[in-house]
């Protein structure tokens, strides 16, 4: 999956980043905080601005995460897509 | 705050086994955010032209999703993950920065919009329109006569 590397930098960050970034967007690429944003949109044009359109991460930094359901997918008459 | 009310011909007729056997669709194109457009258009890089299709109001769906054949269309890269249900327990997938814009509703222009990707073309639809979206609106599902009334 792509941004594997990232994510697993944004866990081992994460408790840092609760203390003073709680509930903004952290950007992240390959192991580097690029920094945190009020709005995801806001992440995501910096993203752009550096990256063009490579793959990087933007993440909410919130202790739990919330988990997304799609029924239709679950029921198998779609197919998700990692 | 438009009001469109979507009718399904059944032979000519609004019927409502026309929304029943496909559900309130609507046509749909999908686009490569603007941020994202602009900066091929400043490197002189070609922008991709957007993918369209119909796109089914999913109320079950707490987040929405596009065809793969989209994304791999628009080779636009993932900005994110995010996790999910499924029969297999919560898994990880990436979302997608992608713009919803409804031609017949009103031009609606759903700007920033994270989506998962999902195999959706066999079910003759291009986007599943979530919660996530649907919240921004009112949405009429009437089955009695075949009408579905969006207000965004």
């Amino acid at each position: 999956m792509a941004l594997e590397k990232e994510l697993k930098y944004f866990q081992s960050i994460k408790a840092e980043l609760l203390k003073q970034h709680k509930d903004k967007f952290a950007l992240i690429k390959d192991e580097s905080l690029i920094g945190t944003f009020t709005k995801m949109e806001e992440a995501y044009e910096e993203g752009v601005k550096r990256y063009g359109n490579e793959a990087f991460l933007i993440k909410m930094v919130v202790e739990e995460e919330s988990v997304e359901s799609i029924p239709s997918l679950m029921s198998g008459a779609i197919n998700a897509h990692t | 705050m438009p009001i469109h009310n979507l009718f399904y011909l059944v032979k000519g007729q609004i019927n409502p086994n026309g929304l029943r056997n496909i559900g309130p669709r609507v046509r749909v194109e999908i686009q490569i955010p603007p941020i994202l457009a602009e900066y091929f258009t400043q490197r002189g890089q070609p922008v991709p032209e957007p993918f369209s299709g119909d796109a089914l109001f999913d109320t079950g769906a707490s987040i929405s999703a596009v065809d793969n054949s989209a994304i791999t269309n628009l080779g636009i890269n993932p900005m994110g993950v995010t996790q999910v249900h499924t029969p297999g327990g919560t898994v990880q997938q990436n979302l997608y920065p992608l713009r919803f814009f409804f031609p017949t509703l009103s031009n609606l222009t759903i700007d920033f919009n994270a989506v998962i990707g999902s195999e959706l073309r066999s079910q003759g639809i291009i986007a599943l329109v979530g919660r996530d979206v649907l919240s921004r609106c009112m949405l009429v599902y009437n089955g009695l006569v075949g009408i579905c009334t969006i207000s965004f």
